[in-house]
């Protein structure tokens, strides 16, 4: 705890008292400090609202990077279209795992949101493009 | 040829591990005593372990294929990074002894497979 | 920022680890078994250890097979047959019973299914031995659970799965001093060791355990995440299409009965023509589907201990002629090899007994991994309570869980699985279910252990179960001895190998446990020294931590 103000380690021993269990903290209480008794409040909904993000934001994100490569593959180096859906099934995982670490890296839970916002929205849009283009000329 | 490949890969990574080990001031002290380090030694510790840990994965290339060969190696290298550090709390003065034998051993059994190889075996 | 970044890897390490440790544990020791699953099977079957299956050729091996099924099962929509190999001496066959006529019950899908081992040689089933489910129940334990529907285990496995990658990766990335501690284990310095206790047994099995987890992941993948087949085939065939061309030859569905009545061709040349066509490489398994009618095909795969991949070629027969309809995977794709990789890496297969081994022990670095993770938790914030704990105060709900949670999981766990073996030697024959019965104590040896280390969660708790688990498993050589042919003296000189390394890993694994035990002695005698005159006794018991 070394370099933070004397009001910061109050704040942190009190809340290490009224909530043992979250002993290590995530970043955005760090950087938020707050009146004493919502702030354990505060914290959980925090940390519930990353763990949201993380479990279902970081699903969707790497279902739309699984969907995106299985359609990008072919399109951009003709790979056979079997071979694109296992490649984007086999890279999903990573993807969800290093979706999963941003959220609970970003400074804040806004950071962590966005992030996978835009993470999604690339993806995304590959998706409903090539879909419509395919379904289009088909 | 094959078992005597198969040993080389324990033994060669053994020999590897407890090398490197030695080569870092903390077990340098398990083993020699407070206040210890490998000094002059570090560079060729590390080398020699490097080296050995490399035998250890040709020989298992050799005996196994491309392919399974690399299970193989990541799997004695998991064992005999394990037994290092049961060496180092169980015999720690002996330690030493046990990393030069297991080298020399693995040395020697590097020869005897080159040479066979050679030979046409 | 990089303090920040490691500080908030290591919070979502805890946590991703600590909320599904336990399901974890269970699964890394049931995964773990696995690697044996045959060897485990074998032992729980006595009435084989003397009965050396003689050995034959393939295509007489096959003929036999065939033989037996046309006796027992001629009108079966399907036949499995899995020809011998060395951890499997005898001819396995399965055959899937004709369905239940329009308006029956249906039929849960094991007992869809017959089965039977035969004598490679004579084609004779081998003496009917006791039902039991054998090491296939740690198998389908470690992915299906049990008592609930498999899809539902499926998803939890995964969730925890997920979670389980998502702690090596932040472990990773947090344990700072990763090649300054690769040797570091100090032992009896508390909290220290446990850490220490927890690098080493993760980082120097580190590839496996990644390995195993991601691998394990993409086996049930297009489960998971079937999202890509789906975005790629949406207009050009569906998910069906996808399969069909990701995995030539594998289709089930696309055979169809015609109703009229052929005879089967032999199989002996089909087995001959798709060794020789594999460059003498030996079959595998041979699946014929609709026996003794007119659209009758056989599908017969290479046997799998060349290669990593699980993906074997295949070739398809036609039931009647006998001629060749096509060949299959001989030239995989690059990705659907890739996935064929991992999941062969995942189970194993290729590997021979010195690899075997080797598995076997990452998977057990890989349990005492969770357990150590979870044990460190625990130690950690009792430290927070230390104050209170002196002031006469008591532990928080959140650890007093834990606390038993952990009792409960690790130290039942080994009491269980040692359960369901002398089970398996102790309950009558002729029980009805019998295998369902033996799984029965498994788990009701596991209930009762955690719900004594939910109520009492003591040091005194920890000895009792771990020394209990240690006598059971150190034991059952004692009991193989008494209840089979074949006890250590003999399988140790000439007898099945399998029954040998199966006592011999047991005594192993009681000596670990009767270790442990120990270990917690020494620790609870610790506790009590230290414990100021006039303290209440019940205090010292609970402390578990150092």
């Amino acid at each position: 705890m070394r370099g933070k103000p004397l009001q910061m380690r109050m704040i942190l021993i009190w809340t290490g008292l009224f909530s043992p269990s979250f002993h290590e903290f995530p970043n955005d209480f760090a950087r938020r400090p707050a009146h004493v008794v919502s702030a354990s409040f505060r914290y959980r909904l925090g940390v519930a609202s990353r763990a949201i993000a993380a479990i279902a934001g970081g699903y969707g994100v790497a279902a739309l990077s699984a969907a995106a490569l299985a359609l990008c593959l072919p399109a951009a180096f003709g790979m056979a279209r079997s071979e694109a859906a296992m490649t984007g099934t086999l890279a999903s995982f990573i993807v969800f795992a290093l979706a999963v670490m941003w959220v609970f890296a970003a400074r804040t839970a806004w950071r962590a949101w966005s992030g996978l916002v835009i993470a999604a929205v690339v993806p995304g849009s590959l998706v409903l493009l090539l879909t419509r283009a395919g379904g289009g000329g088909a | 040829m094959g078992a005597l490949l198969l040993a080389l890969v324990f033994v060669a990574s053994l020999a590897g591990f407890c090398a490197l080990s030695l080569a870092m001031d903390r077990h340098s002290e398990d083993v020699f005593g407070r206040g210890s380090t490998p000094g002059p030694w570090r560079r060729w510790l590390q080398l020699g372990g490097t080296v050995l840990l490399c035998v250890s994965l040709g020989a298992s290339l050799q005996a196994a294929g491309s392919a399974i060969g690399w299970v193989l190696w990541l799997g004695a290298l998991t064992a005999a990074a394990l037994a290092t550090v049961g060496l180092l709390g169980c015999a720690p003065r002996r330690f030493h002894w046990i990393a030069s034998a297991a080298a020399a051993v693995a040395l020697l059994g590097l020869l005897v497979c080159l040479l066979l190889a050679a030979s046409g075996t | 920022m990089k303090e920040g970044f490691r500080q908030s890897m290591a919070w979502l390490h805890t946590w991703s680890g600590l909320l599904v440790g336990w399901v974890l544990f269970m699964v890394f020791a049931a995964g773990t078994a696995t690697y044996f699953k045959d060897e485990i099977t074998f032992w729980m079957k006595p009435e084989l250890h003397a009965v050396t299956p003689n050995a034959a050729p393939q295509a007489k091996a096959a003929e036999g097979a065939v033989a037996f099924l046309q006796q027992r099962a001629a009108d079966a929509p399907r036949w499995f047959i899995t020809l011998p190999t060395e951890r499997e001496p005898s001819t396995s066959v399965l055959y899937l019973k004709p369905p239940p006529p329009a308006g029956a019950a249906p039929v849960e899908r094991r007992r869809r299914f017959d089965q039977a081992l035969l004598d490679p040689a004579t084609g004779q089933a081998v003496t009917a031995p006791r039902e039991t489910r054998g090491g296939e129940f740690f198998y389908r334990l470690h992915f299906d659970l049990h008592y609930m529907p498999a899809i539902w285990a499926r998803w939890i496995v995964g969730f925890c799965a997920m979670f389980m990658l998502v702690a090596i990766f932040s472990g990773i990335v947090t344990h700072r001093r990763i090649f300054k501690d690769f040797f570091t284990f100090r032992p009896k310095k508390g909290q220290r060791s446990w850490l220490d206790a927890h690098n080493v047994t993760a980082v120097l099995a580190l590839p496996y355990h990644a390995m195993i987890t991601y691998t394990g992941l993409v086996t049930l993948m297009f489960m998971y995440m079937p999202w890509a087949p789906q975005a790629a085939y949406k207009d050009h065939g569906g998910t069906e299409a996808f399969f069909a061309e990701a995995f030539p030859g594998g289709g089930r569905t696309q055979f169809k009965a015609s109703g009229t009545k052929a005879p089967l061709a032999p199989i002996a040349p089909m087995v001959a023509a798709a060794s020789s066509h594999w460059n003498g490489a030996p079959v595998g398994r041979i699946t014929v589907h609709f026996p003794n009618d007119a659209n009758a095909v056989v599908s017969i795969a290479r046997a799998g201990t060349q290669r990593l991949s699980s993906d074997q070629p295949s070739m398809q027969f036609n039931g009647v002629t006998g001629a060749q309809i096509g060949t299959f995977g001989d030239v995989p794709k690059a990705a659907a090899e890739t996935r064929g990789v991992l999941y062969g890496l995942h189970i194993g297969r290729f590997a021979d007994p010195l690899l075997r081994a080797l598995f076997f022990l990452s998977g057990l670095a890989g349990c005492l991994m969770v357990a150590t993770g979870l044990l460190l938790w625990a130690v950690k914030e009792r430290q927070k309570f230390a104050k209170t704990l002196k002031q006469g105060g008591r532990i928080g709900f959140g650890l007093r869980l834990v606390d038993g949670l952990n009792l409960g999981a690790i130290a039942g766990l080994p009491m269980a699985m040692a359960a369901f073996f002398w089970a398996n030697r102790l309950l009558p024959l002729d029980v009805a279910d019998r295998g369902e019965a033996e799984i029965g104590w498994f788990f009701t040896v596991w209930g009762a252990a955690a719900a004594l280390g939910l109520l009492r969660p003591t040091l005194r708790m920890w000895q009792a179960q771990l020394a209990l688990g240690a006598l059971l498993f150190v034991l059952l050589p004692v009991l193989n001895a008494f209840t089979g042919p074949a006890p250590l003296t003999v399988s140790l000189r000439s007898g099945p190998s399998a029954v040998a390394g199966f006592d011999l890993v047991a005594i192993a694994l009681g000596l670990g446990l009767a270790g442990a035990t120990w270990l917690v002695e020494r620790k609870r005698r610790k506790a009590v020294s230290r414990q100021p005159a006039g303290t209440p006794p019940g205090l010292a018991a609970s402390g578990q931590g150092s």
